[in-house]
């Protein structure tokens, strides 16, 4: 067969079909745990800084008690006149944010949606569809519908493609659809409405007109955006934060990461994922070892060294977390498009957390090795006598 | 020419303290190179003890014991286990490794010879096993044999890398009386050929004629070192 030595460790696990297969079970659902954990915790961070991934502003101000994009904290709009004052700023552009309260016209159903109100003259976001259609919304009560939206708002995009005319309510205003962007669905909400900052305050009324979301702003080409920074950050001191796009989102994820519970929860649930990896491998580690003691000793007594014990031990953890990742994450590549399907988050498989998943999988094996070796010591050779 | 086994005043004692119970008194005793010798004696008399003193599976006390030019009472625990590389271990349970087959289980014995490659190791473990009657068993699971066949395997398994000593203990208990003797003079037959040294424990009166000596021991002392 090979030149090589007698697999040990293969031979062992395998010669029992249904005990490897049920070992092998239990490291495909906690890689599953862990793929699906994982993945909904970077679908929460990417969610929810989907737009803000679009902007086309050099600088960002926002009130000091925003943490989250999609729910910003007001703050005075004349704030936005000092950054004026910089030589490389050519434009100061508010942002208005806000959920409103969307009745699916079809069968009346109320759902959260995201509104987003910007000048007239300046969407201030790439996002796919917005050029284009962004000249439509300059009329009161329109707006453009995001097609990256959970069915419970309604199929909206179907039914505008087929030529329809698309009214709804957004707190209880009637508004009509001109055109479709695509952008992303967070936690938040089900959907995102873009329009002009006119329609936003129409749509909130209770809002005072001089507060605004967040200000983008716009620097002259060529501009050494770190330096200008610099001089904003002392020119606001603590009265506004004055981040990068990348920063905003970075302060995002650490916010989410430290605060959010269910960012915790995700967490928790990958570690769960661990545990449960971690308990049924060494659960077939240890009853391998202990139903094939005075077999191990017989090894021992023949002049084998614990260190090759050991070794073979340790080689079947590592075999069952390589079994047990292939087809987990082969399952869980069909999970996450149903997953996709189901929530609209993005979900997609990364080589990051393929690494992430199969350095978790090899540790929690490992470790388990390492303990179940310890049932090793009992394998006395003086005592198959 | 020196002696395979030379033991010197041996005491042994298991458990410490109050619970501590001597249970071999001043053994004494030479095995020849290349002869066949059977320790006997009632249950409880020490000799598996000796035994296991003698393949270094223990440490030992009090005494000296030379076996194969190595003194084992001054080893440490790697050499020991190096010393053992050269002992071929028969047991009254086979205890052979139930997931390899048979020609498996004895290449894991040749295996612990990293001079002998795996071609070579593969070839010498087949012809072993054909030369205990095994030939048409290469592949068979330990389940799928008998009583009998196992305790060849563990013969072929004993004996593959040629060690110069084996030691056996009750090779025969598990066996019916045929099978026994057959397991028994097999032993002895390839020992004689190979020039090398037995030292076996058993009960089995049946045997006893294929041994050149027999030592007999009680309550912890040899009787008669003939």
């Amino acid at each position: 067969m090979f030149g090589r030595d007698v697999p040990l460790a293969w031979l062992q696990l395998t010669h029992s079909k249904a005990k490897f297969a049920a070992a092998v079970t239990g490291v495909v659902v906690a890689v599953l745990l862990m793929w699906m954990q994982l993945g909904f915790l970077d679908a929460l961070y990417r969610s929810a800084t989907a737009i803000t991934n679009y902007l086309t502003g050099d600088i960002v101000l926002t009130s000091p008690h925003t943490n989250e994009f999609a729910r910003p904290e007001p703050f005075p709009r004349r704030l936005l006149g000092r950054a004026l004052g910089h030589p490389d700023v050519v434009a100061v552009h508010p942002f208005y944010i806000n959920t409103g309260m969307w009745q699916n016209p079809w069968n009346g159903v109320k759902r959260p949606i995201m509104v987003f109100g910007m000048p007239p003259n300046q969407p201030l976001f790439n996002a796919p569809g917005i050029s284009e259609n962004w000249d439509r919304t300059n009329v009161a009560d329109v707006g453009l519908f995001d097609e990256v939206y959970r069915h419970f708002l309604g199929n909206v995009p179907k039914h505008f493609r087929a030529g329809e005319t698309i009214t709804a309510e957004i707190n209880h205003r009637r508004v009509q659809v001109v055109g479709l962007v695509r952008i992303g669905v967070g936690f938040q909400a089900d959907g995102n409405f873009v329009t002009t900052d006119a329609n936003f305050l129409r749509l909130f009324p209770d809002r005072d007109p001089g507060a605004i979301d967040c200000g983008v702003i716009e620097l002259r080409p060529g501009a050494d955006r770190a330096a200008v920074q610099a001089i904003l950050k002392e020119t606001y001191g603590r009265e506004l934060k004055v981040q990068t796009p990348q920063e905003l989102i970075a302060a995002e994820y650490k916010f989410l990461q430290d605060n959010a519970p269910i960012g915790f929860v995700f967490t928790m649930g990958v570690v769960v994922g661990c545990f449960i990896g971690f308990a049924i491998v060494y659960q077939v580690l240890f009853t391998d070892i202990s139903s094939h003691l005075p077999q191990y000793a017989t090894l021992k007594a023949m002049g084998y060294s614990d260190g090759y014990l050991v070794r073979t031990v340790l080689q079947a953890a590592m075999i069952l977390a390589l079994c047990g990742y292939v087809p987990g994450t082969i399952l869980a590549a069909g999970l996450y498009e149903i997953g996709k399907r189901a929530t609209m988050l993005p979900m997609d498989l990364s080589l990051t957390r393929g690494l992430q998943v199969f350095g978790l999988s090899l540790a929690m094996c490992f470790l388990s090795g390492l303990v179940a070796v310890r049932r090793l010591r009992s394998a006395d050779p003086a005592e198959i006598f | 020419m020196p002696a395979a086994i030379d033991i010197q005043h041996l005491n042994f004692s298991f458990g410490e303290g109050e619970l501590r119970k001597q249970v071999l008194y001043d053994v004494s005793f030479q095995v020849e190179a290349g002869t066949v010798v059977i320790l006997m004696g009632p249950s409880g008399c020490g000799k598996t003890t000796l035994l296991t003193l003698v393949g270094g599976l223990r440490s030992i006390q009090d005494g000296e014991i030379n076996v194969l030019g190595h003194d084992l009472d001054a080893a440490g625990q790697k050499e020991l286990v190096a010393v053992r590389r050269h002992i071929g271990f028969v047991f009254q349970l086979h205890n052979l490794l139930d997931f390899l087959t048979a020609q498996q289980n004895v290449e894991m014995s040749l295996q612990l010879h990293p001079e002998v490659d795996p071609a070579t190791r593969r070839r010498r473990a087949q012809e072993m096993l054909k030369v205990v009657g095994l030939g048409e068993r290469l592949n068979y699971f330990p389940a799928a044999l008998s009583g009998g066949q196992r305790q060849r395997v563990s013969i072929a398994r004993a004996l593959v890398a040629e060690p110069q000593l084996i030691l056996a203990d009750e090779p025969t208990a598990a066996l019916d009386s045929t099978s026994g003797r057959q397991v028994v003079e097999l032993l002895q037959r390839l020992a004689k050929e190979q020039g090398a040294t037995v030292l076996m424990v058993t009960h089995d009166n049946r045997i006893l004629d294929l041994a050149d000596r027999i030592v007999h021991m009680e309550d912890g002392r040899i009787l008669d070192a003939s």
